[in-house]
């Protein structure tokens, strides 16, 4: 089942990977945000140092490298998928993708894909030049880039991809799915260690952090990154990636099931 | 030619009071139309203050989770930092009443070309675009970012003089000012930029760098936010002014620097309208 769909995927990627090339501007335009969290947020940290060597055990250059990576890592992994989801499926455009030999899945999974690694391609070259503004400010240890990092990015991917498909599901019943859209935001970005490491937050935020999908997303792969995370926490947190990869996965074959059928009621 | 409609100012043969009561009056109506929608969708007013006060939270528990860690950002200290923070959400706050929502549907009706409809209308059309929705629902969270200042105020033993609030709501207006000019020239790029649909996040952008106090910046950065891109007066400079670490000269620049913004948006709106070809012809 797997390998007959391969080609498929793959030229499904080319597609849209060509159709994303035609949203640069876009591309461009959200990669600012990016910029702009790579560049205020580990200033903040560093103008509150004050002499002190770390900060809640990291390292002015440690903390610099988290951000800066943070911003790389989740171009790729973190999937907003659900709002163009959503909005097809109640505008009825879905209907036209159930008649094509792909499966519906993995068409949504090669355009996120796609769309995603174009915008980390974009970021690139702005995290080689944050990279040289603070390396004149402070010392940038390197970066621990092993296979337990590129396992943990791809995890995290998958993570992030299937919550928001399970989410874009609820576009089957509620109007306004939107509004429930918002309110996933901001949990997601503290959870996820993208407004600040986890490591840093009160106990109780931890907690929650630790219980919360967020943080199998893009906190870990970057505290790997960073060396905040070896061994027996390491691969209790990759066991957590999988665990929600399971759940999620779970979660958004039900809703989906679930929603087509309510679909096709409406629609014919 | 466009046709002129009963009650357009020229119609009257001009005269700049007459004038000015024709908007005043125009204004009053899109009140009251704004008020009407709202008694529609009165559920909504409840969930969009939970929706900002689950931003502001969001917003404090970033602050929080730095100051555990230390007493100080860049010489602010923790009950400084929520005069910031009150500071930016009471300026958002203003914004979203205003002008945020109508003004932030240009693009969409550049692509769909119902931007026609504005340019016919006897009515100068940056006024129509800007003003037209008024968002009451925004009253409960003017409320909570007055409130949140008064506790941030009381947990620093302060109590400003009256000169300084004075200062500071010169202050936050010029800050709304340069932001809606700023604004209104990122939702004029959609003129050209029609299929790029989220020409807002730039908006977005210009206050994510203002959220922190800009002292984090180096000498250049600052300059540079202070008086190329001013996003320093969106809450900096206002707080500072509150703490009274601004003179009121100051506001003088603050004042030529949104005028400057605004007759800029204005005459970048003109310019955009003369390369306008509609969508629909």
């Amino acid at each position: 089942m797997m390998l007959r769909l391969l080609p498929k995927v793959m030229a499904l990627l080319r597609i849209y990977m060509e159709d994303s090339l035609a949203y640069r501007a876009s591309a461009f335009i959200w990669m600012l945000t990016d910029v702009v969290q790579c560049l205020v947020m580990p200033l903040v940290w560093l103008s509150a140092y004050d002499g002190r060597a770390a900060l809640g055990g990291y390292q002015p250059g440690e903390m610099v490298s988290y951000y800066v990576v943070m911003a790389l890592v989740s171009n790729f992994i973190t999937s907003h998928l659900m709002w163009d989801l959503a909005w097809e499926i109640k505008e009825g455009i879905l209907s036209q993708w159930l008649l094509r030999p792909v499966p519906v899945f993995w068409m949504l999974f090669a355009r996120n894909i796609s769309w995603r690694l174009l915008r980390m391609m974009l970021f690139v070259p702005v995290a080689v030049l944050a990279t040289l503004y603070y390396g004149r400010m402070v010392h940038l240890a390197p970066l621990d880039l092993s296979v337990w990092f590129w396992l943990s990015v791809l995890l995290g991917h998958l993570v992030s991809f299937l919550i928001a498909f399970a989410l874009a599901c609820l576009a089957f019943w509620l109007q306004e799915a939107q509004s429930v859209f918002s309110l996933y935001y901001a949990p997601m970005l503290l959870l996820s260690g993208w407004v600040a490491p986890i490591g840093l937050m009160p106990g109780w935020l931890q907690g929650l952090a630790f219980v919360m999908p967020f943080r199998y997303t893009t906190a870990v792969p970057v505290e790997i990154a960073v060396g905040k995370l070896a061994g027996e926490a390491l691969w209790f947190s990759l066991a957590g990636q999988l665990f929600w990869i399971g759940m999620a996965s779970l979660l958004g074959w039900f809703l989906w099931r679930r929603g087509i059928r309510q679909y096709t009621g409406v629609g014919m | 030619m466009v046709p002129l409609a009963a009650g357009h100012p020229t119609v009257y043969g001009g005269g700049h009071v007459r004038r000015l009561r024709f908007y005043v009056n125009l204004y009053r109506m899109f009140l009251r139309t704004s008020l009407v929608r709202e008694m529609e969708f009165r559920a909504n007013f409840w969930a969009k203050v939970m929706f900002n006060l689950l931003w502001l939270g969001f917003f404090l528990v970033t602050l929080k989770i730095i100051y555990r860690h230390t007493e100080a950002i860049a010489g602010w200290t923790e009950p400084e930092a929520l005069v910031l923070a009150a500071t930016l959400y009471f300026l958002d706050a203003l914004i979203t009443t205003l002008f945020y929502f109508g003004l932030s549907e240009l693009p969409t009706m550049v692509r769909q070309g119902t931007l026609d409809f504005v340019l016919v209308k006897p009515v100068d059309s940056q006024f129509w675009l800007s003003l037209r929705r008024v968002n009451l629902d925004q009253l409960g969270s003017l409320l909570v970012a007055v409130l949140l200042g008064i506790y941030a105020l009381l947990s620093l033993g302060y109590v400003p003089p009256a000169a300084n609030i004075l200062l500071y709501l010169g202050m936050v207006a010029m800050g709304v000012l340069i932001f809606y000019s700023f604004h209104f020239m990122m939702m004029t790029l959609s003129i050209w930029l029609v299929r790029v649909e989220n020409l807002w996040v730039l908006s977005e952008v210009f206050t994510q760098i203002g959220r922190f106090p800009t002292d984090v910046f180096d000498a250049v950065l600052r300059r540079l936010f202070t008086y190329v891109l001013p996003v320093a007066f969106l809450a900096t400079i206002p707080a500072k002014a509150l703490l009274g670490k601004v003179s009121g000269a100051f506001l003088l620049f603050a004042a030529a620097w949104a005028l400057t913004f605004f007759v800029a948006g204005r005459l970048f709106w003109r310019f955009a309208l003369r390369s306008y070809t509609s969508a629909s012809s």
